[in-house]
């Protein structure tokens, strides 16, 4: 080796060093169990499961010494992108059953996926109702500062449907990427409504009202969990299906909104 | 002409240069050649295309309108040092703050409950979800580039030519329009043209700012990061597209400046 | 235009008072951190003194005083050019435009303004150089073109901070012989480390030292007779500080004891003595009213002193008796330092090794080489 590509491989090797040192943590979340004896079990779930899915998989601790699970929350699509590049997932829970539909024509996941819970849509409005709505028809009048989903995401899709079957033509100022941008533009009084999940209301205390929105019926929101494809924990991640499907699980999350399936 | 360039610096330097090249050529290499003009030429597409160019645009001419003083103040004006150093580096916060922050920062500025808020509504302004919002959320994060390009360039000329051209009787601004800025003139193209980029490739401040609405407030960026739920695909040519404007814009802009 | 000038600016250590009749030309000068340039920048109004006034032709540009209204004309006002070390000609305008610039900037048509230029460039032997851009110029040739730049301003005042001092011997040369005609019937203040520049373009000279005014007058007579150590310097003469002496009635050789030489050369009205502090007493030429016993300067040109022979010379002057303090070349001869007296000897007479520092040596200095003056 001569004296100048000493420096050079040694720059080479920090650089690798460096990457691998700041990723290292990612490693825990492989699947396969570690070093302790403890195995790890890897759930990805759409975002607005989260509060639900943690208490869940706190239970299902309780119940399965030695497992840890790892929960990773992001949108309904994103996840399914995510593990069609080959993210370590050992359940998917989505959103809606468009984008699960998406993960079985991949074959990402096994079996059929089961639907564990349903979500409707409400009315959102800040606290103090500003611009005083009532219902869905109020939403159209003029000067109203709505905020709806884009029809590209769930939510969005879902409102689409409620306007459809209500006969409603409904005309946003902004159609947002996520329900979360919703609530936001409606918590921080941006907008003086948007439509977002019973759920999602809920989470959001007092900073929002809910207004009733009989009309939702028209666009339930089913959200199914699969075993993902290929996992190595295959009767671990389907005891967590079960777990999520059962009497304790359905009751976590009738506690934060959601309707059984 | 010999170099002084180490030669160890050459592999690093070509792994940087891979590590920005690579993923656009990944990029470029998932574009399906036969559908990508049906893909960029959508509505939705084009419509986005333009609001960004629009708003880019009228971003960059505010960066210039602001920032070019700005640059000024801060490298020729006898603010005491102390306090200059710490206006500065206030003013480049934007760089360092999470475009969501800076979305946030703005709507709690000229949002309806925002601290500006009730005077822009006595006046009957709408700032959140308008294309206003949009070309406000660019030049918050854009401004800093040109402000920061600028002024290195300012600092680095001194003022020699300046002082003589005002003891030859040249007013203030003759001064600046004649000696001051014609002397940093590359450095104000290169400014221009890291704003408009970062203008261009806003997206975080936008969304939360502005929110997001075909052909007021979805600008390209934004329909490229909607599309991705839907059509992946598309959402990939449009990133080409995306990369493409901008280069176009960069090599016209360092063309003119050297010419 | 006539120059008033009165500043005081403590935070520089400055505190003066000059006054500059219209037309003229005055050398400054004063050793490194004397006040020089804080009083160009006083003049150019990048300095507002603590308190004091600059009147250029009866224009106040410069008044602060405690009660008074603060005025301060900015720069672009004041009429003030300056030509510095560096030209600071703007890059990216050729040296047309560069001269036709103050002109733009009064307002004359672009074309006069061009037409004016070229004859200005033409004036100082540049006109060849009229579309190039300062990037393609030479040290001297930008600072011709900043001449004919400052020129095209017509300024009342105009300053010459060391404008040869960074370019070589001949541009140097060439600037220096270009000068002159354009201070002609202007008013200038030239800061300059060299005597010659003084002498070729300085009706006056000031010496500032410590911020004070030192000295000044006119500059034949300044040079001629330094009342500070840093214009003999200047002047390129020693300085020697006594009390004026009785007039001797009789010239020669005389020991520094006051000895008369025995040869009896009646002297003449314009002899005179200075009396040092040693007691010795040295004799010249007067030069002004001396009163015996009032303080006195005495100037010489160190290469007008010899080593004293040892017998038989004819030389009216002095002989002094010295120690040698230190030895340095000053071009083909070798400066002797002593403690008061500087002479350059021919290198011959400090070949043969007896002169050293530390050695004795007897110096002569003819009488018709002295000059005594009052120290006033």
């Amino acid at each position: 080796m001569s004296r100048r590509t000493v420096p050079a491989l040694a720059a080479a090797l920090a650089g690798a060093l460096l990457l691998g040192g700041c990723s290292g943590s990612s490693s825990d979340t492989a699947g396969a169990s570690d070093a302790g004896g403890s195995t790890t079990l890897t759930v990805f779930a759409a975002a607005s499961l989260k509060s639900s899915f943690e208490e869940i998989a706190t239970d299902f601790e309780a119940d399965h010494p030695g497992v840890d699970v790892q929960l990773s929350f992001a949108g309904s699509s994103d996840l399914v992108t995510q593990i069609g590049q080959g993210a370590p997932a050992d359940v998917l829970a989505t959103a809606d059953t468009a984008t699960m539909d998406q993960a079985v024509e991949q074959e990402l996941v096994t079996g059929t996926p089961q639907d564990f819970a349903t979500n409707t849509l409400t009315i959102a409005v800040p606290a103090g109702n500003p611009a005083g709505i009532t219902d869905l028809a109020s939403l159209a009048e003029p000067g109203v500062q709505l905020v709806l989903c884009a029809p590209q995401v769930p939510c969005g899709r879902a409102a689409e449907k409620v306007e459809e079957s209500a006969g409603v033509t409904l005309s946003p100022v902004s159609e947002e990427q996520s329900v979360t941008d919703v609530l936001g533009k409606v918590t921080s009084g941006e907008a003086d409504a948007g439509l977002v999940y019973v759920t999602d209301a809920a989470s959001a205390g007092d900073a929002v009202e809910q207004i009733d929105l009989p009309e939702a019926k028209a666009a339930v929101n089913t959200y199914p969990l699969a075993v993902v494809a290929g996992t190595s924990q295959e009767e671990l991640a389907t005891e967590f299906t079960q777990e999520v499907l059962g009497e304790r699980g359905q009751e976590v999350l009738a506690a934060q909104g959601f309707q059984a399936p | 002409m010999t170099s002084t360039l180490p030669r160890w610096a050459w592999p690093p330097a070509l792994f940087g240069a891979l590590f920005v090249l690579l993923p656009l050529a990944a990029v470029l290499v998932r574009v399906d050649p036969s559908t990508f003009l049906a893909l960029i030429s959508a509505p939705s597409s084009l419509s986005a295309l333009r609001l960004s160019l629009v708003t880019a645009a009228c971003s960059t001419v505010l960066c210039l309108l602001l920032g070019v003083p700005l640059a000024l103040v801060l490298s020729r004006s006898r603010i005491p040092g102390p306090a200059l150093s710490l206006l500065r580096a206030l003013l480049l916060i934007p760089l360092v703050l999470p475009p969501v922050v800076g979305g946030l920062a703005l709507l709690f500025t000229v949002g309806r409950q925002g601290l500006l808020g009730g005077p822009l509504q006595a006046l009957g302004l709408q700032v959140a979800f308008s294309t206003a919002a949009v070309v406000l959320a660019q030049t918050f994060v854009a401004l800093p580039f040109l402000v920061l390009t600028l002024e290195g360039a300012l600092r680095s000329t001194g003022g020699g030519a300046e002082r003589a051209a005002a003891a030859l009787g040249a007013r203030p601004t003759r001064v600046l329009l004649g000696v001051t800025l014609p002397g940093v003139l590359p450095a104000l193209a290169s400014g221009t043209v890291l704003s408009f980029a970062r203008a261009l490739g806003e997206f975080g401040a936008t969304i939360t700012v502005a929110g997001s609405l075909e052909g007021t407030t979805r600008t390209l960026p934004l329909e490229i990061y909607l599309l991705r739920e839907t059509d992946p695909d598309a959402a990939v040519a449009l990133s080409l597209l995306l990369v493409l404007v901008a280069l176009v814009v960069i090599l016209l802009a360092h063309r003119r400046a050297r010419g | 235009m006539s120059l008033h000038v009165e500043a005081q600016v403590p935070e520089r250590g400055l505190d003066l008072a000059l006054d500059l009749p219209a037309g003229r030309t005055l050398a400054l000068v004063g050793p490194n951190g004397a006040g020089k340039s804080s009083l160009l920048a006083l003049l150019g109004g990048d300095l507002r003194p603590a308190r004091g006034e600059v009147v250029l032709g009866g224009r106040v540009l410069t008044s602060v005083r405690p009660g008074g209204r603060t005025v301060q004309v900015p720069a672009h006002a004041r009429r003030v050019a300056t030509l510095g070390q560096e030209a600071h000609l703007i890059p990216h305008l050729t040296a047309l435009g560069n001269v036709a610039f103050p002109l733009r900037a009064r307002g004359v048509p672009r074309r006069d303004a061009r037409a004016r230029a070229h004859e200005l460039l033409a004036e100082v032997g540049a006109a060849d150089l009229a579309e190039r851009r300062p990037g393609r110029l030479s040290g001297g040739q930008q600072q011709r073109v900043a001449i004919a730049r400052a020129l095209a301003a017509d300024p009342e005042l105009l300053l010459l901070d060391e404008p040869m001092s960074t370019l070589d011997v001949d541009a140097a040369a060439e600037i220096r012989a270009l000068l002159p005609r354009f201070l002609e019937g202007r008013s200038a203040v030239v800061v300059t480390h060299d005597v010659l520049d003084a002498i070729t373009m300085a009706h006056d000279v000031l010496v500032l030292e410590g911020g004070e005014v030192q000295d000044r007058g006119p500059t034949a007579d300044l040079l001629a007779r330094p009342r500070t150590a840093f214009a003999a310097r200047f002047a390129g003469l020693a300085l020697l500080h006594g009390r004026a002496g009785a007039a001797p009635t009789a010239g020669g050789v005389a020991e520094g004891a006051g000895a008369v030489d025995p040869t009896g050369v009646p002297g003449t009205d314009q002899d005179a003595a200075l009396r040092l502090p040693t007691g010795e007493l040295i004799q010249g030429r007067r030069s002004g009213d001396l009163r015996e016993g009032d303080p006195a300067l005495a100037a010489l040109r160190p290469a007008a002193v010899t080593l004293a022979p040892s017998t038989g010379d004819r030389t009216a002057g002095t002989v002094l008796a010295r120690t040698v303090t230190g030895l340095e070349p000053r071009g083909d001869l070798v400066r002797v330092r002593t403690a008061d007296l500087e002479a350059d000897l021919a290198p011959e007479a400090v070949a043969a090794g007896t002169l050293r520092p530390g050695s004795d040596v007897r110096l002569l200095v003819p009488r018709d080489a002295v000059t005594i003056y009052p120290a006033r």
